[in-house]
């Protein structure tokens, strides 16, 4: 929780509503927040450096949640956390097919989001 | 009568030709007296027998007048109305004794006057010709042996003849008796008595007639004329004998024949009911012969009419059977569902039109008598989990084992173009009266469109629930964020998002058992397994109930000895909980107490629970004993109405819809909450009275990892 060196997070997903709200949670909470639209995106944007936490949405067009993970772990293995976001009932099941080390079900309290990805940054 | 004594003529005029010789009358005069003697004594004889014989026929002749006199009219019959022109019975009995006794009786006294008609006259040649040597020994004897001659020669003939001529109305009378059902009484004649009588007669008279003969022409001297009276006399004992054996010939070959011609018919197959009934002319054998081959014949007409009502009756009923067959097959043909029968060797012995199309077969009648396994293509069928089949799986192979089958799921590959075809069969065996297993019956039912309309409506929901939600999750992590961090937020701003937050919730909710709700119904539920202790879950579930239920206070107590730490998925208790708290809430609209309990008892026997799904309970979880926590939500509400109860946790099922107590809602909460509840390992039930509130209780096994320690 210190402010001088925030911490990362690779937000993926498609509803920008939803980019907006998590967006200013994390941030409020002195994340910094990168945003990427979909699995696709996410991957170049990861070229560059990786984030300390990826918050992963399941559903997205171009390349889903799930394909995104595989592809994560061929290209540069597990280096970062992820965090599942999802609206599936079986979440915790989908969480564990794509390695999660955590899940959030939409929707989801501000606060529990917050806890979560503290939990995962330290 | 004239016919019997114009055959009696011929004799009746040698006979005193040979008397006269008998005597050794020569002198001409006294010839001619004796024979006006005998001429005037025969017609004496003659009208005392025809009127003996008239007398005696008087009993026909009363039926036939009787018969002339009442003919076929009603009206006539004084003595029966109802049936009139049939004569009394007494008629009828006393005609048929005439008609049988009348030839032996008349023959006997008609020989008898034969026989003594010339012992006056022998008297009265000694009157007429006194100059006449006296009658010797030898004339004497001769004389009697004439007689006997003539009684011996004049019974079987006049018997003979009286028979022939009285046998038609003996025949006709015992018709007429048999159709009365009368049996007329009196005595037969055998036919042997009848030849010995007839054999003794035909031995004695031409004997006694030419012993009379020899010894009446050698009594005096040689005279002249012998020949001519030997030539006479032999022609007299030659002839008689045909014509008696004639005439008896006669009476014996007509009855004969006609039964002959009767039993010829009966070979030949000829319409029996077309038979004539035989008369009956004689009571001897061949009269009891005519009376066997009649009842013989009404035997045969009775059966033949049994026969035909019998063969009507068949074909009536065959008809019935065929039009009911056709029936049968019309509406079997016309069933959406595929029928099959075998017999008890799983032979098939029936398949409809739609089975036919289902197993992508034509031509029925290629299929009758193949077995069912290789109708049904074994290779073809799948388990609905995509094993396939053996033989002993088949519905139809179980159901001739005595097994019924109630809607199993069945995949037949590659049927209808090419797809797989999902059925559902059911299959019982087909017992005889006795409980024997006969053959077996399967109904198959395609079910492929069903299915895929299930799957396409749970995709739909799936989808559409989980596109709800993100909408959802950011209605409510707005609202929730700007609650966070405006603290100077005046309060009727704060209530507005609170209110946004709760309206969220409940959408989520909706959304999460309309998720559960397809879930279950395909069986794809997941229930995942931790330790989760009740008391926290139902702190924080109770609390958020009790924020937007402002009127109701709603009371958490524990009771149990030991820490309620259950095995369970937490998300799917909350569930069922906040299921359960809404329904106190909605269904108490006008406040009140909800109190929620939370016990820890021993585990019950599984098949007390009142409404549990017991079988889904066993399945996972086996009847091991241990400790259960039980969890009560009560309220002072409407209650439900009892003859509602039973059906309170069916799917969609609403115990207050249109009543003035329908609060909404979708009526799935608790049908999903028996549902987890089970999957749990769980019971649920409930108490209710109307207008009294209702009890809701639920158990979850405890955690048998969860330390036993007491309450401190």
């Amino acid at each position: 929780m210190s402010e001088r060196h925030a911490k990362t997070v690779l937000l993926v997903e498609d509803d920008a509503d939803l980019v907006a709200l998590v967006s200013l949670v994390l941030q409020e909470g002195g994340y910094r927040v990168r945003i990427a639209c979909n699995g696709r995106e996410a991957l170049a944007k990861l070229e560059h450096d990786l984030p300390d936490l990826i918050l992963l949405d399941m559903k997205m067009p171009v390349m889903n949640g799930p394909e995104f993970a595989r592809e994560l772990e061929v290209r540069h293995g597990r280096q970062a956390p992820i965090i599942v976001l999802t609206a599936a009932a079986d979440a915790h099941r989908r969480a564990a097919e794509v390695g999660a080390d955590a899940w959030l079900g939409k929707p989801f309290d501000p606060d529990a989001l917050l806890s979560t990805v503290r939990r995962y940054t330290g | 009568m004239a016919y019997a004594f114009g055959i009696e003529l011929p004799y009746s005029l040698l006979v005193p030709v040979a008397h006269l010789r008998l005597l050794g009358v020569v002198d001409s005069s006294v010839q001619a007296r004796m024979l006006g003697l005998i001429g005037l004594m025969y017609i004496v004889k003659t009208a005392g027998l025809i009127a003996l014989l008239v007398h005696m026929l008087r009993p026909i002749e009363h039926l036939r007048r009787y018969a002339v006199g009442h003919p076929l009219q009603s009206g006539a019959g004084v003595e029966e109305p109802g049936s009139g022109a049939a004569p009394p019975e007494e008629l009828i009995l006393a005609a048929a004794n005439a008609a049988y006794d009348t030839p032996l009786a008349f023959a006997t006294v008609w020989a008898v006057s034969w026989a003594l008609l010339y012992l006056p006259v022998t008297a009265a040649f000694y009157y007429i010709a006194p100059a006449q040597s006296p009658l010797d020994v030898q004339r004497a004897v001769a004389l009697a042996l004439f007689a006997l001659a003539l009684f011996a020669a004049a019974l079987p003939l006049a018997y003979s003849i009286l028979g022939r001529l009285l046998s038609p109305a003996a025949g006709v009378i015992s018709l007429i008796a048999r159709e009365r059902g009368l049996s007329v009484p009196g005595r037969g004649y055998s036919l042997a008595v009848r030849l010995v009588i007839l054999g003794a007669c035909l031995a004695i008279a031409p004997t006694s007639w030419m012993a009379a003969m020899v010894l009446g022409e050698t009594a005096g001297p040689a005279k002249p004329g012998l020949k001519l009276t030997l030539a006479i006399f032999s022609m007299v004992a030659v002839t008689w004998a045909p014509v008696c054996a004639g005439f008896l010939a006669g009476a014996l070959a007509g009855p004969l024949q006609q039964v002959a011609a009767v039993i010829q018919k009966i070979v030949q197959r000829g319409e029996v009911d077309r038979l004539e009934r035989i008369p009956v002319y004689f009571k001897d054998e061949i009269g009891a012969l005519a009376g066997g081959v009649n009842a013989m014949v009404d035997r045969l007409e009775e059966s033949s009419r049994r026969r035909r009502s019998y063969l009507a009756e068949r074909e009536r009923l065959l008809q019935d059977a065929a039009q009911r067959a056709a029936q049968l097959g019309a509406v079997l043909d016309n069933l959406v569902e595929g029928v099959f029968a075998c017999d008890r060797h799983g032979r098939l012995t029936m398949i409809n039109a739609s089975g036919l199309r289902l197993l992508g077969l034509s031509g029925r009648s290629e299929q009758d008598g193949r077995m069912v396994e290789e109708v049904m293509d074994l290779s073809r069928v799948r388990h609905s989990d995509g094993r396939p089949f053996t033989r002993d799986e088949l519905p139809m192979v179980r159901a001739l084992a005595g097994e019924t089958i109630v809607q199993e799921e069945q995949v037949l590959a590659n049927g209808r173009a090419g797809r797989d075809v999902f059925l559902r069969t059911s299959a019982a065996p087909i017992r005889s009266e006795g409980g024997a297993i006969l053959g077996a019956v399967t109904v198959a039912r395609d079910v492929t469109e069903l299915m895929e309309l299930d799957l396409v409506k749970d995709q739909f929901i799936r989808v559409g629930a989980h596109e709800l939600k993100t909408p959802v999750a950011i209605m409510k992590g707005y609202a929730l964020a700007l609650l966070r961090n405006t603290n100077d937020l005046p309060a009727p701003r704060r209530k507005m998002l609170e209110a946004i937050d709760r309206g969220a919730d409940r959408i989520n909710r909706i959304v999460d058992d309309l998720l559960a709700i397809s879930q279950v119904t395909l069986d794809v539920l997941h229930v995942s397994e931790e330790d989760v202790d009740l008391r926290a879950l139902l702190n924080e579930t109770v609390d958020r109930v009790a924020k937007s239920a402002s009127r109701h206070r709603v009371r958490l107590s524990l009771d149990a000895a030991r820490p309620p730490v259950v095995r369970a998925d937490p998300e799917r208790l909350r569930q069922v909980l906040a299921s359960l708290l809404d329904n106190a809430v909605k269904y108490s609209p006008d406040g009140g107490d909800i109190d929620v309990r939370v016990a820890v008892a021993e585990r019950a026997p599984v098949s007390s629970p009142p409404r549990c799904d017991a079988a889904l309970f066993s399945q996972r979880h086996g009847p091991s004993p241990g400790f259960e926590a039980v969890v009560s939500v009560r309220d002072q509400g409407v209650g439900i109405p009892s003859h509602k109860q039973e059906r309170i946790f069916e799917r969609f099922f609403r115990a207050h819809t249109d009543t003035r107590h329908d609060y909404g809602g979708m009526g799935i909460g608790l049908f999903l909450a028996k549902d987890m509840i089970a999957r749990h390992g769980g019971r649920i039930w409930f108490e209710s009275e109307e207008d009294k509130g209702s009890t809701f209780y639920f158990t979850v096994p405890l955690s048998s990892e969860a330390p036993a320690v007491d309450r401190q």
